[in-house]
Parts: C-alpha cells; structure tokens; sequence
C-alpha cells in the first residue's frame, strides 16, 4: 500500500484560474503542485493545487490578493 | 520575392516565433486535459499567452481573453453571443465581411435592424453620423479599427465615447491595427475586441481571440470538451471556458506568445512608425505616375501601412498577376471582401491593388515594386 495522508487541495472552476493560480503560489514559494482533482471534490475532471495543509491561510491571501477565484479549499487524504 | 501582402498575413515572422511553435509541438500536450506534465505545459502555454494579450490590449483580466482561430471566429461569437433579436446595430461601411457577414445573418434571422455609417470617395466616414444613427433601441455599435482596403484609421476612442454615454456595446474589429499600432481596450472605451494573430502580431495562422470587457455577457456559439466541469449538461459560465470548446490551438498560441513577445520587446511605435514610413515612401513613389490612381486619405501620416491602388483601366487581378509573375511582388488584387467599401470608393468593378507592408519589408523593397508599378503603367 502507498503511504497516504492529508493534503490541502485547491480546486478551481477552469484552467485559466489554476494556471493563474500556480503562478502566484509559485512566486511566493508556496510549496506545492497542480494535480488532478480527486474525486472526492469533483466528479468532473481538472486541475486543482494540492499543497500542505499549514499554507492554507497564506495561499488564500495570495490568491485573494491576485484577484484569482477558486472553488473549494479541502483536506484531502491523499498519496504521499 | 518581395513579400507585399501583410494586411492577409505576415510572411515573415521572427525566428523566436517558428522556434516556440515547434518547440511546442514537441512538448505541449492538450491543455486542460489532465495534468501530466506536457498538459501542464501546454496548459501554461495559453495561460501565458492570454496574460501578454491581456497586457498587450489593456484587457484588465487575462481570463477575459478568450481565444479563437482567427478575427472572423471572434466576430462571429462577438457578434451572434451579443446581440438579441430585434434589437438595432450601427456598422460602417469600411467592414470587412467578417463582420458584415454575421451582421446580415443577424439581420435575416433575429430581425437585427442594421444601420450603416456611410463611407465617402476617400473612404471616410463622419462620426458624427452615429450619433445621427443612434436610436433609443441602439444595442451595439460593431466598427473596424483600420479599413483594410484603404488603412484608413477609424477614431475608436471618439466612438468608445460615445458608445459609453449611451450605454451601447462596443465590438472592434482590430484585424487589421493589432501589433501595427496601440490598441488600449481602456483607453478607447472598447467592450469586444477582436483580434486575429497572423498577421501584424506576427502569429501563426490559425490564431486569434477577443477580449471581453468585464461584465460583458456573450452567449457561447460552439459548446463541447472543456476540460473542467464535465458533468455539467451545458458549456460552464465563466470566461474563458464559456467560449472556448474543443481542443486548444496550444501549439499555435505558443507562436503568437512570441510574436507579442517580439513586439513588446521592439516596441510598438517603433514598428508602427517603420511600417508607415515604409508605405509613405511608396505612396510618394507611386502617386506621381501616371496613370496611377489610389485611395483612401493620404493627407494624414496617421494610417495603417496598406496603399491600395489601380493602374489606369487595368484589371487589379492582371496588375498584380503581372507583379507576382514579372516582378516577384506579392500583392493582392480584387474585392479584398469588403464590399460596401468598394462601392463608396467607385472600385466594385475593377477592385483594387492592395500593397500592404510589415516590420520586416525593406526601403529597397519599395524602391522595386515603385519601378515595378511604373513600368507596368508605362507599358
């Protein structure tokens, strides 16, 4: 079994969104990735930030700041 | 070959905007369909381009910017998603048929009642007469930026002045002015732009979008793949998506990234100033001889760079059958689908010959098509 554990997941209503958002978070070195959505937040398919669940806050400011909407912000068990 | 024919699509594109497009087709999945690392790529690919688009026309939001295969897609959704049935639309007639075209659909089967601002021998329309135009149920104005038969320029701002005191929408077709000269949705008071990106951006063909104003509504005209929201039964709601179905032209936008990049970097009035003066120069060369006449207003500097012409009685299709053929100039003669502006320049018969310049065109270059037209009326 892959080791598995909580993970803040931001998702997104479309690509544009969370192609602007990796840009922001990136530049201010949050830590994390664009993944897939899981399917416990989307039955749809699309992009979502998976990141450690301490940069909640700070990633809500930076996305705030940017002006950049998302859809929902979720711990998610996810693989290591 | 001296490549002439810039207002139908630049030839020469800087080498930054082949390289991006094959350095594309070999990375760049499809955006927005996962999120591997090659969708990712191409996934950043459009993002970035709508966000140099987005600072390139003073579109506020890089989400506004919505891409299409080319100006006449962008007019279509521009124009179809707008409108409502009935209601009563202002045109010139400097428009090219890809906004006439979906004007007179419009006019034929929502009852869109259209009204033209009429163009005189010059090619010039008083813009006076929207205000003469205007009545109570004046939904939108659609304009062209630049004739593309005569490179006269349309004052967006005044109209954008005027739309906005009377709450009517603005759609602009910049085909012809986009990366040719500054476009600022803000400053003019624009509402739709539309763009195409092969030609004065110096993009692939196969590009080209608008740039919505925030809170402007445009209903989708295509509904498909999106890459998000797939079980949801229609075409999501938010800008981009709402108008983008289908696979993304990734490959091709990654070119038009450059070719914005190429102008950012060079700057804007610096081409649009070379651009001119290389059409000015042929204007002076052409219009002392004999037998040639041109159109459009030349008492200006401020044009785009397109001198159109015809040569005695001559046939605009032999005239520059003869230039392709005897000299290597690449024109284009005929209707240049613009109709209702041959009629009001008297050329609906002979068409016209258009020479139209870029960035990368040559003094001498001028200097031989100059001869070349002066033999051709000398003969």
């Amino acid at each position: 079994m892959r080791e598995s554990r909580d993970f803040l997941v931001i998702t997104f209503s479309q690509t544009a969104d969370a192609m602007a958002a990796e840009k922001v978070l990136t530049q201010q070195h949050i830590p994390g990735r664009i993944i897939p959505i899981p399917r416990q937040l989307s039955a749809g398919c699309g992009l979502s930030w998976k990141t450690e669940a301490e940069e909640k806050e700070k990633a809500a400011r930076c996305l705030e700041a940017a002006g950049i909407r998302w859809h929902e912000m979720e711990m998610v068990r996810l693989w290591v | 070959m001296i490549y002439l024919d810039n207002a139908a699509t630049t030839l020469m594109k800087p080498r930054s905007v082949t390289d991006a497009v094959v350095r594309a087709m070999t990375t760049a999945g499809n955006a927005s369909r996962g999120a591997h690392s090659t969708s990712l790529d191409a996934s950043r690919i459009v993002y970035d381009a709508r966000v140099k688009t987005a600072q390139l026309f003073g579109c506020s939001r890089p989400d506004h910017v919505v891409f299409t295969c080319n100006s006449t897609e962008a007019l279509n959704i521009a124009i179809q998603g707008a409108l409502r049935p009935g209601c009563h639309v202002i045109t010139t007639d400097l428009e090219h048929n890809s906004v006439l075209r979906p004007l007179y659909r419009m006019q034929d089967a929502q009852g869109v009642r259209l009204d033209f601002v009429q163009a005189d021998r010059s090619g010039k329309i008083d813009l006076n007469a929207f205000e003469r135009l205007k009545r109570p149920d004046t939904a939108a104005i659609v304009c062209t930026h630049v004739s593309n038969l005569t490179g006269e320029i349309v004052d967006i701002a005044r109209i954008g002045r005027f739309a906005r005191e009377n709450g009517i929408l603005l759609i602009v077709d910049a085909s012809q002015s986009a990366g040719c000269m500054p476009v600022d949705m803000e400053e003019m008071g624009i509402d739709v732009l539309c763009f195409t990106g092969h030609k004065g951006l110096m993009g692939p063909q196969g590009t080209g979008g608008m740039c919505i104003r925030e809170g402007v509504e445009i209903r989708p005209l295509i509904e498909g793949g999106s890459g998000v929201q797939s079980y949801r039964r229609r075409q999501p709601e938010e800008y981009p998506t709402r108008l983008e179905a289908g696979t993304m032209n990734a490959h091709g936008l990654a070119g038009l990234s450059a070719g914005i990049d190429f102008i950012q970097k060079t700057g804007i009035r610096t081409i649009m100033e070379k651009e001119r003066s290389l059409a000015r120069a042929f204007y002076e060369g052409v219009r002392k001889i004999d037998g040639v006449q041109t159109y459009g207003d030349f008492t200006t500097p401020e044009r785009g760079p397109v001198v159109a012409l015809n040569i005695r009685s001559y046939d605009s299709s032999e005239v520059s059958d003869a230039l392709s053929v005897d000299y290597g100039i690449a024109t284009r003669p005929g209707a240049h689908c613009a109709p209702r502006m041959h009629r009001a320049l008297g050329t609906q018969d002979q068409g016209a010959v258009r020479f139209s310049f870029s960035w990368f065109n040559t003094p001498e270059e001028v200097e031989e098509a100059v001869r070349a037209v002066g033999e051709i009326a000398g003969a």
